[in-house]
């Protein structure tokens, strides 16, 4: 039932065969196909703008006041790609080797090969937009390393490189919007998928400034609206982070695949006050020079600058002294806690670390420390109102990127045809862990690469859809989205959304967050349900809903939050092995690494929803490995 | 987006007033300086100063030729300031409640218009009274007791005028408008001209806020001399 | 991080929709920690009013770490409030004393119709982008990274403009409500570069006649732009436009 369409051949040839085996739509009919994109991030933006240079009509999507405020423009770090400029030993091979092992032997080896190829030409078109990537003095690109990495192939920005990027996409969109071939929507967003004859052939949504349900049909229907960490409620991702639209599009017959997969970020600044709304993260290079450590005896509350070199626990670099302070980021953010765990914690909350910068400083003097991290300490002493020049900063792991997503082919089509998933909302190619600075190169992969070779053979064999505005189908649809909404703004109950939000959060956190383990799990699919059945009794939306109404835009998503983090624990419960972020208690090594168990779960596991009141089921999608061999990670 | 690359859409823009308004008031400020320039002659004595305005006369048709040309600079800063500043008011139709200036905005940039308007109607009544009405032979040209009551030409017209303590102040005030005007002026332009850059804004600040002050001072001067001599030391001295 | 709490009262801009009269109210924020940001101050007032079942202040934001450039409001007369280059979500609660009154307004421009609240319709800087803020490369149409070096210097400053966020703090800023500074940063950007070089001149004409066309003013050089600006893009950006603009202005091949 689910089938990948991995090409066949050797895995280095098997994108090139497959762009010349695809049908093509021509030139001149290309203008007659309409599609829908919705996001505008990295990979919304992207697809949105190359699909109208080919020729496409399309609709493009946003819930932010503009498309250039995309989540994607947060990331800080960079973009990985395998160019080697620095004549380090990277190659396409490396760069596909060190994503398959970061990810956990958990990702499809044929997609993590096209990004790996694509990659470079990432790089080369976000140069040729006017992205002022960073550059060295003969005028060439720089390039720093990243956790899980050997080598330098991590471009950046400053430490805005996700903004840059964003910002070159969001550019080529302009354009095609100025052409008027793409058609944009703003403050809009989306609510359901339209499914006819199983086909994906529009959207539901709603328009944020007036509060009407609006309908629109296309031949197909990309969605690229990012990931769905905010069921943390707590996390690094921005407000309006939801996973309204992918979870839509499951209800309406989309696979969902690993939505266990989440990544704890290590380095984030610790939690501090219950009116907190969202945690932030500092940019995993500062682990270029920054030294993590905890006091070497429990609870020592000495202030940092009194604690001596002897009694200072460098954890990361003791246990693992290749990698150091370079592991990938599950590794780090599990050591993180289990010190804190071990009561070595610092801070008011004992529920951090120090990220020490005392030793590069001495090393490289401040004026250089200042060049490359002067942003991020700045953006550190405004929240803590403490200078990372004098003390160490306090982190702790934070809920940051979902690998899970909508279930795709290689063709990155869900089982749904029509609807495509680009960027986070995927679940293509990270496996069990994401890498530093790979994020950004998936999203831009999807859309300015992938997308508009392989939507054209969807197109070229579907051929246009039949389905207008006045289809039974879009009404009943739009009725839906109105009912629900009515739902919502009547229940006129005495708790606040943000409450419930709060709620599910810890219940998540606490039971299928950094360490989950069966009965923790188990409780959390009794709560949640519980929660669920309360918000819609008790729920307070104030307002109406034919106007600007911000309480009843969180109330929806926290209302799809509440339905998908059970989801997310059945499939935690199920996956039972550690692999990657998903680290179950039960299994682990005697160095409490993850241990994974590939006779039984070397799968990719997606799910089928099948009604409001039975279980989902599960369809398993084998992974096979041929050019990689499966291995214990080790970063010692 | 329906941009035109015409050439009249091109110079009719915001960017293009403010060039036209630049460049007319380098002009103006260059005329400004002559001006006093010569002005400043009045100091040192009739001679020198009516030899002066005798040897511009010497270039007769000429001198209506500069005398339109500056006008139409006059006119084209005045037109393209008040159509920029309207299109500016116009651009915040509802006003804050409470707007703090934090960054460098200083009383003179502020008061740009009214400044402007000032010398704009000054000028008027300048041109009026010395240039038209004060004829140089004329009744106004005698300064009692000096020259045996005979006239001192432009000179005299002007020394008598100031010797109106009204007058006197009327003129100054409007010259420190002048000043004012350039002190915001002079580094503003360089914006516009487009060859100020950060490192050099403090310094062409304070030169520009110099020449205002030497303008307005070097102007002032005049009615200042002229009430000295008129009431602590006395005409003959 | 001590948990310090103050009071405070804030007077807030309420304006139902584009064309309703606004007018401001004052409510009470009790127990605020100095360690919370602007916008969860905010919260807990929303919170307070969501409870009393009346309609809480809608307030644009996404990010909440100063880099989307959906926050802003004019905070007691100044965009973005009293920290210099600081968006207001990274504004923080230790910058007010016990029993202030805070003065929140939205930005208030032509060129940014309220929509609610302290919500203003940006879509006018799409559009200045749309006339001309970009390269025109197709994808795949790019050369190796490499095949144009670029000095370091040049790609520095591009970065220096090109870190604008686009919250339009500027504008709100400006006596004259002008766009220019948003204008000049991508302007610069691309004239640096050169990348952007062969449009050079039809852009900073287009982008220019755009920003006329949004009824956004001239700049008159008070320089409160840079002053608000949470990302410190200089004016020296506009001198550059400018400076862009006279080259284009007769320039026969355009
Ligand atoms: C703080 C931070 C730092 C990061 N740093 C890095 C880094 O250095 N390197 C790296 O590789 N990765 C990094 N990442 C991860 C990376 O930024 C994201 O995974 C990536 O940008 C996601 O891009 P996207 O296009 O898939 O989605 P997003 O950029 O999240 O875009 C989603 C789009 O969908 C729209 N949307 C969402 N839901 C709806 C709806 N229901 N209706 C209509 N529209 C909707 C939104 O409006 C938005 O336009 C970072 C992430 C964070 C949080
Ligand atoms: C002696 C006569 C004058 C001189 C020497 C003079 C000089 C200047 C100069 C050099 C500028 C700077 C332009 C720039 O910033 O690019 C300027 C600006 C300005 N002038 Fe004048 N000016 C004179 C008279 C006037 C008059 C009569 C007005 C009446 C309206 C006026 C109104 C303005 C205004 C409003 C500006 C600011 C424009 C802006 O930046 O938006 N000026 N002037
Ligand atoms: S909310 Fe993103 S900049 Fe403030």
């Amino acid at each position: 039932m689910l089938e990948s369409h991995i090409p066949s051949g050797p895995i280095a040839d098997k994108w090139s065969k497959h762009k010349f085996e695809m049908k093509l739509v021509n030139p001149a009919n290309k203008r007659k196909y309409n599609i829908i994109v919705v996001g505008t991030g990295l990979a919304g933006a992207s697809a949105a703008a190359s699909l109208s240079e080919m020729g496409y009509r399309v609709q493009n999507f946003c819930i932010q006041d503009s498309p250039r405020r995309a989540h994607s423009i947060a990331a800080q770090g960079g973009i990985n790609a395998a160019k080697n400029y620095q004549n380090d030993g990277d190659s396409v091979h490396r760069l596909f080797y060190d994503t398959v092992k970061g990810g956990d032997y958990r990702s499809r080896e044929a997609n993590v090969h096209r990004l790996a190829e694509v990659s470079v030409n990432i790089i080369d078109q976000c140069v040729a937009q006017g992205v002022p990537f960073a550059r060295e003095y003969g005028g060439y690109l720089a390039n720093r390393s990243f956790g899980g990495a050997q080598v330098s192939r991590t471009f950046y920005a400053r430490g805005q490189t996700g903004q840059q990027l964003l910002l070159g996409a969001y550019s080529a969109l302009m354009k095609e919007v100025a052409r008027k071939n793409v058609q944009l929507f703003t403050r809009r967003e989306m609510l359901d998928l339209i499914v006819v004859d199983n086909r994906a052939v529009g959207i539901v949504c709603r328009n944020l400034v007036s509060g009407k349900i609006e309908t629109h049909t296309a031949d197909a229907v990309i969605l690229a609206t990012g990931g769905y960490g905010n069921v943390y409620y707590l996390s690094t991702n921005a407000m309006a982070c939801n996973v309204t639209a992918a979870w839509r599009a499951h209800r309406r017959g989309a696979f969902f695949a690993n939505p266990c997969y989440t990544q704890i970020h290590p380095t984030c600044i610790p939690v501090h006050g219950d009116y907190q709304s969202k945690l932030t993260l500092m940019s995993e290079s500062l682990r270029n020079d920054g030294r993590i450590w905890v006091p070497r005896s429990k609870g020592d509350k000495r202030s940092p600058e009194e604690i001596p070199e002897s009694d200072r626990l460098y954890y990361l670099e003791e246990k693992y002294p290749s990698f150091g302070n370079l592991v990938p980021r599950d590794v780090a953010s599990r050591n993180a806690k289990e010190w804190c765990d071990k009561g070595h914690g610092v801070g008011a909350t004992g529920m951090a670390v120090y990220l020490d910068f005392r030793d590069a400083i001495d090393r490289d003097g401040r004026d250089v420390i200042d060049g490359k991290y002067g942003n991020l300490f700045q953006m550190y002493e405004r929240i803590t109102d403490d200078d990372p020049f004098k003390l160490p900063m306090m982190m702790y792991p934070a809920v940051h990127y979902t690998m899970g997503g909508l279930w795709v082919d290689y063709n990155l089509m869900s089982n749904l045809p029509g609807l495509h998933v680009l960027g986070e909302a995927n679940f293509s190619d990270h496996g069990a862990n994401r890498l530093g600075a790979s994020a950004l190169m998936q999203g831009l992969a999807d859309g300015y690469f992938v997308i508009p070779c392989t939507i054209g053979d969807f197109l070229a064999k579907a051929g246009p859809s039949k389905v207008k505005e006045g289809h039974a189908a879009v009404r009943a649809a739009e009725k839906e989205a109105q009912e629900r909404i009515d739902r919502l703004v009547h229940s006129k109950g005495s708790r606040a959304v943000d409450d419930f939000h709060r709620e599910l959060g810890k219940i998540m956190w606490d039971k299928c967050g950094m360490a989950r383990n069966a009965a923790g799990l188990k409780e959390a699919l009794q709560e949640i349900p519980r929660l669920r059945q309360e918000f819609w009794e008790d729920v307070n939306v104030t307002g109406s809903p034919g106007t600007f109404n911000q309480v009843l835009e969180r109330a929806g998503r926290v209302a799809d939050f509440l339905e998908y983090g059970e989801l997310m624990c059945r499939d935690a419960l199920e996956r039972d092995e550690s692999c990657g972020g998903h680290f179950r208690e039960e299994h682990q090594t005697e160095d409490g690494e993850a241990l994974r168990n590939d006779d039984k779960f070397c799968h990719v596991a997606a799910w089928e929803f099948t009604g409001e009141t039975t279980a989902p089921v599960l369809h398993q999608e084998p992974l096979t490995y041929e050019n990689v061999k499966l291995t214990q990670r080790s970063y010692k | 987006m329906s941009a035109s690359m015409s050439l009249s859409s091109r110079l009719t823009t915001t960017v293009a007033k403010e060039l036209v308004v630049a460049v007319s008031g380098l002009a103006l400020t260059g005329f400004v300086c002559m001006h006093l320039a010569g002005n400043l002659l009045i100091l040192i004595g009739p001679e020198a100063f009516n030899a002066y305005a005798e040897k511009m006369q010497e270039f007769g048709p000429l001198l209506w030729v500069a005398r339109a040309g500056l006008l139409a600079v006059f006119l084209a800063h005045v037109g393209t300031a008040i159509s920029l500043a309207r299109a500016n008011r116009a651009a915040r139709k509802s006003r804050y409640d409470q707007h703090n200036y934090v960054g460098r905005r200083s009383p003179a940039t502020r008061l740009m218009l009214l400044t402007g308007l000032m010398v704009l109607m000054f000028a008027i009544f300048h041109v009026l009274d010395f240039s038209v009405f004060g004829h140089r032979e004329g009744p106004r040209s005698i300064v009692e007791g000096m020259n045996g009551g005979a006239s001192l030409g432009l000179w005299g017209v002007v020394y008598s005028s100031f010797g109106n303590p009204l007058r006197a102040l009327f003129y100054i005030a409007a010259v420190s408008c002048v000043g004012l005007h350039l002190s915001h002026a002079l580094s503003s332009v360089l914006v516009t001209l487009g060859v100020l850059f950060d490192k050099g804004t403090d310094r062409a600040e304070l030169i520009a806020k110099a020449i205002g002050a030497a303008v307005a001072l070097g102007f002032a001067s005049l009615p200042a001399y002229v009430l000295v001599r008129t009431y602590l030391i006395g005409v003959a001295g | 991080m001590a948990g310090k709490t103050i009071n405070l009262k804030i007077k807030v801009w309420r304006q139902a929709g584009p064309e309703s009269k606004g007018e401001f109210e004052t409510y009470d924020a009790k127990n605020i920690s100095v360690d919370a940001s602007f916008l969860e101050m905010l919260d807990v007032v929303n919170n307070q009013l969501e409870r009393h079942d009346k309609e809480p202040v809608a307030f644009d934001h996404d990010c909440r770490e100063g880099i989307c450039g959906m926050c802003g409001a004019v905070v007691n007369g100044v965009a973005h409030g009293p920290q210099t280059a600081t968006t207001l979500c990274q504004l923080h609660m230790r910058k007010f004393k016990d029993g202030d009154t805070i003065t929140i307004e939205p930005w208030r421009a032509k060129g940014f119709p309220i929509v609610k609240d302290l919500v203003v319709d940006r879509s006018a800087f799409d559009r200045i982008i749309q006339a001309g803020g970009f390269v025109s490369v197709r994808t795949g149409q790019a050369p190796d990274a490499h095949a144009i070096p670029v000095p370091k210097k040049a790609a520095d400053e591009a970065m220096d403009a090109a870190a604008c966020i686009g919250c339009g703090a500027c504008v709100a800023a400006c006596p004259n409500a002008s766009a220019s500074l948003f204008t000049a940063a991508k302007i610069t950007q691309l004239a640096k570069l050169p990348q952007g070089h062969p449009e050079r001149k039809t852009r900073v004409i287009a982008m220019v006649q755009q920003m006329d066309k949004e009824g956004f003013g001239s700049c008159s050089k008070h320089y409160e732009c840079e002053a608000a600006c949470p990302k410190e893009i200089k004016v020296s950006n506009i001198t550059n436009m400018n400076r862009e603009y006279m080259k284009a202005m007769l320039s026969p091949d355009v």
